[in-house]
């Protein structure tokens, strides 16, 4: 008897499951097809719209506060970079000591934090000074090219 | 005209004198070097002069070098600076973040802006600031483009990078962070193209120079013609 009664309670317990779910999937069946379609974008709009939100404050976090990375250059490129800054540097050198630097050693820390280095030769550049001119040079202009790749007094020589 | 002086650190004393008339309280440092082969004509000429409060601008160093500069002496015994030609010649300025920080503020009050705290950092090749400024005191137009992303107050981060042209200086905004909004480009081109150039750097008097060179180094903003 008690069996009886408890296979007639899951069997009708099931029922009712099953009722629901195909009331359920009445439900969804009957929400016309257009309809799902733009309730999936929407909802794929607000979410899209979260990520960029996020990814927005993100950028914007106190962390993010450094400046833009420098894009890297090709060698050649690089140390005509290298030389127009040190060039800078030993000018305004002088317009504050009224006298060349007799090393580009003594740059740092003052005009720059750490010399640059020849990216083809992988050593320091070449500087001569005499007095009231000065010379920055790459080590080996030939790896580059080139006859004469140089500063002098401010002006570039690169053929 | 090159001639008439006995050496070159009378010359340099004679110049600094007359410099001091126009600049009392500010360190002046003159260099003088002759030509070896002609002691009557000067190979270079520099001077150098500290602390000049110019307009808005506080210029740290100014130095400006002449190569073969001819010297007016009957101008000099007069107590007047006077260099009708030379080779070449080369003028610098100078400003810190401090000097920069200082033009701003100067340039805030003379436009009636209060409350308008900017701190800047050099970090070649950008100039970087943190600002804090009450929204209510930038422009309508200005307050129009960036509605989207302000509230009371204006706070946040911006790298630039600078240049100069016939001594009117102009900043380009690579990066900016708006109360926590990296700002989209279109917005950075617009205050680029409408607020450029944003100032005119002083000339030092008594002379006459083109700046068309900037440079961020360590310590300073560096200009030069």
């Amino acid at each position: 008897m008690n069996e009886d009664n408890l296979n007639n309670d899951s069997t009708s317990e099931l029922e009712v499951i099953d009722k629901k779910e195909q009331s359920q999937k009445n439900f969804f069946q009957r929400i016309p097809l257009a309809v799902k379609i733009i309730a999936g974008v929407i909802i794929v709009f607000f979410i899209a719209i979260a990520v960029l939100l996020f990814i927005s404050y993100q950028q914007g976090s106190t962390d993010n506060y450094v400046p833009p990375e420098v894009e890297e250059m090709a060698d050649q490129d690089q140390a005509e970079d290298d030389l127009n800054q040190l060039s800078s540097a030993v000018e305004a050198y002088y317009a504050q000591n009224l006298t060349y630097p007799s090393r580009l050693e003594e740059l740092v820390p003052d005009f720059i934090d750490k010399l640059p280095i020849d990216p083809k030769a992988k050593k320091s550049y070449l500087y001569e000074t005499e007095g009231d001119s000065y010379i920055i040079s790459v080590v080996d202009p030939k790896l580059y090219n080139c006859e004469y790749f140089y500063y002098e007094n401010g002006f570039l020589t690169k053929e | 005209m090159n001639s008439n002086f006995q050496n070159s650190s009378q010359l340099e004393l004679q110049i600094q004198n007359v410099l001091k008339r126009i600049y009392p309280k500010n360190p002046i440092t003159v260099k003088v070097v002759v030509n070896p082969s002609n002691p009557n004509e000067l190979k270079t000429l520099s001077i150098k002069i500290e602390n000049i409060r110019e307009g808005l601008f506080s210029i740290d160093i100014f130095t400006i070098i002449f190569q073969n500069p001819k010297l007016d002496f009957n101008a000099l015994k007069k107590n007047t600076l006077k260099i009708p030609s030379a080779n070449s010649f080369k003028a610098n300025v100078f400003l810190s973040p401090d000097a920069l920080e200082n033009y701003i503020q100067s340039k805030s009050k003379s436009l009636g802006r209060k409350n308008v705290n900017v701190s800047i950092k050099l970090s070649s090749p950008f100039v970087e600031a943190t600002y804090d400024v009450p929204t209510s005191q930038i422009g309508k137009e200005s307050q129009n483009i960036l509605s989207k992303f302000i509230t009371k107050s204006l706070n946040g981060y911006a790298a630039f990078t600078f240049k100069v042209k016939n001594n009117a200086l102009s900043a380009y905004s690579t990066k900016v962070i708006l109360n926590h909004f990296l700002l989209p480009e279109q917005v950075l081109k617009y205050f680029t193209s409408n607020h450029n150039p944003f100032e005119e750097v002083p000339q030092i008097y008594p002379f006459s120079y083109r700046l068309n060179n900037v440079t961020v180094q360590k310590n300073y903003l560096y200009l030069s013609n």
